[in-house]
């Protein structure tokens, strides 16, 4: 089935090529760039995304207004900025388990700073800072220490889950500065600022990921640190930063959680690992040197469809996780049956080659 | 075991205290279990409460479920696996069994239907992991969200309380002062230490963990083996879990939730690497009696609960690091 799956989509992006071959000069240029697309995880899932929202948008007459379109994006935000960062931890071959508690701390510590008097905007400041310092340690104990990103990220996951829990003692911190309660409702462009830095944070990672060097590099590491060192990549320097982006970008997200909500819930961000490595994989980022930005935001839009199709259907709230479960499951097997194909083409073609010699 | 004649044989001539200081590099279950014994006798100069019949009670009792479960967590790390989605089968199987019960079903019949449950859930996902070739850590994500999810489902999002005393007993009963589980825990974790260290199935694994493809061409049923790790360790999980049903006389829809982070950190304090090949039951179980005793003695001196994740995080890190930073390069 996953299978027949992945030859579809291949299919589809082998036929859409052959049409833009007809096509004026600019347009020819587009079919030529649709077919990796296509052929690959993300051009499938952003049909898969596509045909979702068609379907829900006749289901439900309210799924394609205005609002709920807002609601859904807001409610995605923190997910995606979350899925950036986890990005970057994936494509080395990484994993960031504590992606939930920096988006945890983020929110406490920017509101213990203002509760303590700090203004609004320096608190908001310290509340990035701690999700980049979360990330530093994560490289160091990764890079330095040699420790299994897994274990590392679970142990900086409990301690900061622990830290989250005595800053609020149990609590969700509320009674915030008037400063900051204004901005509870601020808008940019009319738009809620999740919504917007969303967006920017998606757009700035996939560009980074395409054309800043170090990022580049991390789909070196992820390909093979042995060959990426022996080509003078600093492994451990870039890992540690992909971890630092993970943290701030986690603490970005909590941050706009604690601006939504106007308290710092000591819940937030919960699960919010898992969410965080569940996204981009549906998008077809692998462990290891494959994968983009793009993906990632795809996957996330898929399960906020998921849950928005729940919310506006009606459907009981128990079925999500199971359906969720099941999508990250199917992706992978897509993925499994995609990388067998690939490998088979590379032993044919070398079978090829070796019959001409 | 093979590690401590490297260890001797990396080192002919090296001197007595030199050896030593290997041996407990090497050797896990000694460091630890020297370890344990130090904390008693710290611990029970800090609170008169420590060494009581009615806490070594407790703290046998918060040892006993994960120390069932530990043994198929471990068992699968060391074959070079995981399984994110053992809590997930802890409380799904806790609840079919809680569900069927409290509709009236016999007790016995009802724990077969749950361990039949788990004996599917670790099918399906030795199935995911061996056929389809999914890395482990994936597939039994997904699963741990379609079995959580399934448990929600079944349960309506509702805990099922008050479970009739004939089902609760197998948590509740006495033997010798201990409860039930405990003696079940000790039969079963003694069962596969021996086993790993003795029979020829178990031993394959470390084959496995260490070189798959090598274990492969050795002519080692891989795949065959990883399932039945599998269903091993789905199975041991819901033992665990429809005893702690039992001894609550309640399963809650929360019930194994962050379980398979607790039973990973106990398994790697004890020495089980997560690289794959390396690893004992004895020394898990170490693991798991460590957490537990840190948590009750923190619980008597009446520290804030959340501390407690705190120093278990740090622990963590600081065992492995330690770990790394003490082992010399050559017995790596």
């Amino acid at each position: 089935m996953a299978q027949r799956l992945a030859g579809w989509s291949a299919a589809l992006g082998r036929f859409l090529s052959r049409i833009g071959e007809r096509l004026p000069k600019p347009l020819k240029r587009l079919g030529r760039a649709l077919e990796p697309i296509f052929g690959a995880q993300v051009g499938a899932l952003a049909v898969l995304d596509a045909f979702g929202a068609i379907a829900l948008g006749m289901a439900s007459p309210v799924f394609f207004t205005g609002a709920n379109a807002i609601a859904m994006g807001v409610a995605m935000s923190g997910n995606v900025l979350a899925s950036m960062g986890s990005t970057l931890v994936l494509l080395t071959g990484g994993f960031d388990l504590s992606i939930g508690s920096a988006y945890g701390l983020g929110g406490v510590i920017a509101a213990r700073a203002m509760l303590a008097g700090v203004p609004v905007w320096p608190a908001l400041g310290l509340g990035l800072l701690t999700g980049t310092l979360i990330g530093f340690i994560n490289g160091l104990i990764v890079t330095k220490l040699e420790i299994n990103p897994f274990i590392a990220t679970m142990g900086t996951m409990t301690v900061g889950r622990g830290l989250i829990n005595i800053m609020t003692k149990g609590y969700s911190i509320s009674g915030l500065p008037p400063a900051f309660m204004k901005l509870v409702t601020a808008k940019i462009l009319g738009l809620p600022p999740s919504l917007v830095i969303m967006l920017l944070a998606f757009v700035l990672t996939d560009l980074l990921l395409r054309f800043w060097r170090p990022m580049r590099q991390l789909y070196y590491i992820g390909g093979s640190p042995a060959y990426a060192r022996l080509v003078g990549i600093n492994v451990g320097r870039v890992r540690t930063l992909a971890f630092m982006f993970s943290g701030t970008l986690a603490a970005l997200g909590g941050l706009l959680f604690t601006l939504r909500t106007g308290a710092a819930s000591q819940q937030a961000g919960t699960g919010m690992e898992m969410m965080a490595i569940v996204s981009p994989f549906l998008g077809g980022v692998g462990f290891g040197g494959e994968g983009s930005a793009l993906g990632a935001f795809l996957g996330a839009m898929l399960i906020a469809l998921v849950v928005n199709a729940i919310q506006l259907l009606g459907v009981a709230v128990l079925w999500q996780n199971v359906v969720i479960g099941t999508f990250l499951i199917a992706a992978a097997l897509i993925g499994m049956a995609r990388f067998q194909r690939a490998s088979q083409r590379i032993q044919r073609e070398r079978r090829k080659k070796e019959g001409e010699v | 075991m093979t590690t401590t004649e490297t260890t001797r044989s990396a080192n002919p001539q090296a001197g007595a205290s030199r050896r030593l200081y290997l041996l407990l590099v090497e050797r896990r279950d000694v460091t630890l279990l020297i370890t344990i014994l130090l904390m008693v006798f710290a611990f029970s100069r800090m609170t008169p409460y420590f060494v009581t019949a009615v806490n070594l009670g407790t703290m046998g009792l918060a040892v006993a479920f994960n120390g069932i479960v530990v043994i198929g967590t471990t068992l699968l790390i060391i074959s070079g696996n995981n399984d994110l989605c053992i809590g997930a089968t802890y409380g799904l199987c806790a609840i079919v069994v809680g569900l069927l019960i409290s509709r009236g079903f016999p007790i016995i019949p009802g724990i077969l239907v749950g361990l039949a449950v788990a004996v599917l859930v670790g099918i399906i996902n030795g199935q995911l992991v061996t056929r389809y070739m999914l890395p482990p850590m994936l597939a039994t994500l997904g699963t741990q969200s379609v079995f959580r999810g399934a448990l929600w489902l079944i349960s309506g999002g509702h805990s099922i309380v008050g479970l009739p005393d004939s089902f609760a007993v197998l948590g509740q009963f006495k033997i010798l002062g201990l409860q039930l589980p405990v003696w079940i825990m000790l039969v079963v974790v003694l069962t596969a230490d021996v086993l790993l260290r003795r029979s020829t199935f178990l031993r394959q694994i470390f084959y496995i963990g260490i070189n798959r493809r090598s274990a492969t061409t050795a002519g080692i049923r891989v795949e065959r083996v990883i399932s039945v790790l599998f269903v091993i360790a789905a199975v041991m999980a819901a033992v665990a879990g429809i005893l702690d049903g039992a001894r609550v006389g309640a399963v809650y829809v929360m019930s194994g939730v962050g379980l398979e982070f607790q039973v990973i950190t106990a398994a790697v304090i004890g020495g089980t690497a997560l690289s794959g090949g390396k690893g004992t039951i004895l020394g898990s179980l170490l693991g798991v009696i460590v957490m537990a005793m840190l948590t009750n003695v923190l619980n008597l001196l009446g520290v804030n609960m959340y501390w407690q994740s705190i120093m278990v995080g740090a622990i963590l890190v600081g065992v492995v690091a330690l770990d790394r930073v003490l082992t010399p390069k050559e017995v790596r």
